[in-house]
């Protein structure tokens, strides 16, 4: 049987969860922005008619926020992340095979459905997926992965498509390869594209007809594995179980440049304790483990910068193991007169938790103490994180990463569930 | 004396709750009662067809009194439903959102309030309205429990 494979893409996925809740968004500019409220992460429409470019300093825009009432919003993963699960849930709806490809995309396999009901089943779709949620989609459907994502890049753009288009087994597909800029397809970086581009291959037409050995041989096994893409070979199957993580990272800005010891090294325990809290929910251990500081690079003060490797004789997700090692590496690096903006943890070496490796030298890991962990995991669980803690680990502090724009958690924490006026 | 061994599930190792291989003994001749007769206790999540498209908001207002809807109570709101005549939905009022019943008011489409001190509001026929959910339940307390 021929595959489909359809790409759903929400649209300006952050913004759209915005406006879910707050009606007074809708129809103007708004833009989200990253941690510490620094960048611009997501962007409306009306935002991006306005020259806001994805990655914009916000304190560079001011000018521009004030003149056309930008709304400017922190953003609220814990709230995006809801919304996204309810998506996938309606989506989960249309077919029993599905790929989370990002917090905003899935692939969906849609093998078996006749060539003429595709497009009204993608039709079904995008209307399910806004009417439940409320936010709204774009649908692109081929035969390949590739074409699905290409399919969905130009029912975006096209007024005619209406969030919708069909390219498999199309009489327009050459259309759509035509208006495909070859910088725009999956999986050509930037790189690819300049020696593209130099070599007279402007869209994903030109790209797909390229002899295959000239293909294969400037751009390796990837650069073919696209092009047969674009032919209707699929070639990049549905990975409907995410690969282990083979990295765990925590990269955390602070709210505030921190110049003393003391500060960061609670910095340091807060977030050895998140890294920890996550290779336990992945049931993984981490082997090697690198910690990095650094100065804040937009300043004119004197930069800093240094890392650490930490090598743990065995395999470990123990909170309080890896908080010890992280403030410890974080003691090495300090260095007096410096102000920093900046913390890392890089788990560069994971084991599985049911099969790590035992040292010869080390005492294995007391039952009783994993028994004490998971307890504690449980707690924090059911009561909200941080219930119970290593005491070097901080719940609020004024180096914290700063949301001060943040909307209310509407669907996750009882005090923020959003007012309707009964009067 | 012969002694009964319960052997439960064998061990899940992706399961966070590990059952025990073994029970301990049962004197033979008292047998529990068998497993199957066990059902899940009711869940509230199901009573409300709590889904994706299943959302809460907080009542804050007295008009819709009538209907039992009182300030401070937690509405279930299902996005996916299609608004009736009849209903109570969450519209939308100068970008904000308010609770009534969707009805008609001398023969014109209206929200109605439940609540003699408090007027209906024309819809416009032509404009119409904002419907964002429909109010399936209402989660009301009578008394705090810690």
């Amino acid at each position: 049987m021929d595959k489909i494979f359809a790409l759903v893409d929400c649209n300006n996925f952050y913004v759209s969860c915005e406006r879910v809740f707050d009606f007074t968004l809708r129809d103007r500019p708004v833009v989200v922005l990253s941690n510490n409220d620094g960048l611009v992460i997501a962007r409306s429409n009306e935002a991006k008619a306005l020259g806001f470019k994805m990655g914009d300093a916000v304190f560079q825009m001011h000018d521009l926020i004030k003149e056309h009432q930008v709304a400017v919003m922190s953003s609220n993963y814990a709230f995006y992340y809801d919304l996204c699960d309810r998506v996938r849930e309606v989506l989960s709806h249309f077919s029993p095979r599905i790929e989370k490809y990002s917090i905003d995309e899935c692939f969906l396999d849609l093998s078996g459905i006749a060539k003429e009901e595709l497009e009204d089943y993608g039709r079904r779709i995008k209307a399910k997926v806004e009417k439940w949620t409320g936010i709204p989609v774009s649908v692109g459907i081929g035969a390949t992965k590739c074409l699905a994502k290409l399919a969905n890049k130009l029912a975006k753009k096209s007024v005619k498509a209406r969030g919708v288009l069909d390219v498999y087994k199309s009489p327009h597909l050459e259309k759509a390869l035509e208006a495909t800029d070859v910088g725009d397809l999956w999986g050509v970086g930037q790189a690819y594209e300049g020696m593209l581009k130099s070599n007279g291959i402007n869209n994903a037409l030109e790209f797909r007809n390229a002899p295959d050995h000239w293909v294969r041989s400037r751009m390796t096994v990837v650069g073919a594995r696209i092009q047969s893409e674009l032919k209707g070979v699929s070639c990049i199957g549905l990975e409907e179980i995410p690969p282990l993580q083979k990295m765990v990272g925590t990269a955390q800005g602070f709210g505030m440049l921190i110049d003393t010891l003391e500060e960061l090294k609670e910095a340091a325990a807060t977030y050895a304790n998140k890294e920890a809290i996550k290779l336990r929910k992945q049931k993984q251990c981490v082997k090697e483990l690198v910690v990095w500081v650094q100065t804040n690079s937009f300043g004119r003060d004197p930069q800093y910068g240094n890392k650490a490797e930490i090598v743990f004789p065995v395999a470990t997700n123990d909170p309080s193991l890896i908080i010890k090692k992280v403030v410890n590496a974080v003691e090495m690096l300090y260095k007096k007169g410096y102000r920093y903006k900046r913390i890392g943890l890089n788990a560069t070496k994971l084991e599985l938790e049911n099969c790590v490796q035992e040292h010869l030298f080390v005492k294995p890991e007391d039952t009783k103490r994993q028994n004490l962990l998971r307890v504690v995991d449980q707690l924090n669980e059911v009561s909200g994180a941080g219930t119970i803690r290593t005491a070097s680990v901080v719940i609020d502090a004024r180096w914290m990463t700063r949301f001060s724009k943040q909307s209310p958690h509407y669907t996750t924490k009882v005090k923020d569930i959003p007012i309707a006026r009964v009067g | 004396m012969p002694t009964l061994f319960y052997l439960g599930p064998a061990q899940d190792i992706f399961s966070d709750i590990s059952l025990p291989l073994m029970e301990p003994p049962v004197p033979a001749g008292a047998p529990g009662p068998p497993e199957e007769y066990r059902e899940k206790r009711i869940d509230l999540n199901k009573l409300f067809n709590f889904n994706a498209s299943t959302f809460t908001w907080l009542a804050q207002g007295d008009s819709m009194i009538g209907a039992g809807i009182h300030t401070g109570d937690i509405l279930i709101v299902d996005k996916a439903l299609q608004a009736a005549m009849g209903d109570i939905v969450i519209a939308e009022i100068n970008r904000q959102p308010t609770v009534k019943r969707l009805g008609k008011n001398n023969n014109a489409p209206a929200l109605l309030p439940e609540n003699p001190n408090h007027k209906p509001i024309p819809i416009d026929e032509v404009e119409g309205i904002r419907v964002w959910g429909v109010v399936t339940g209402v989660f009301h307390r009578f008394k705090t429990f810690k």
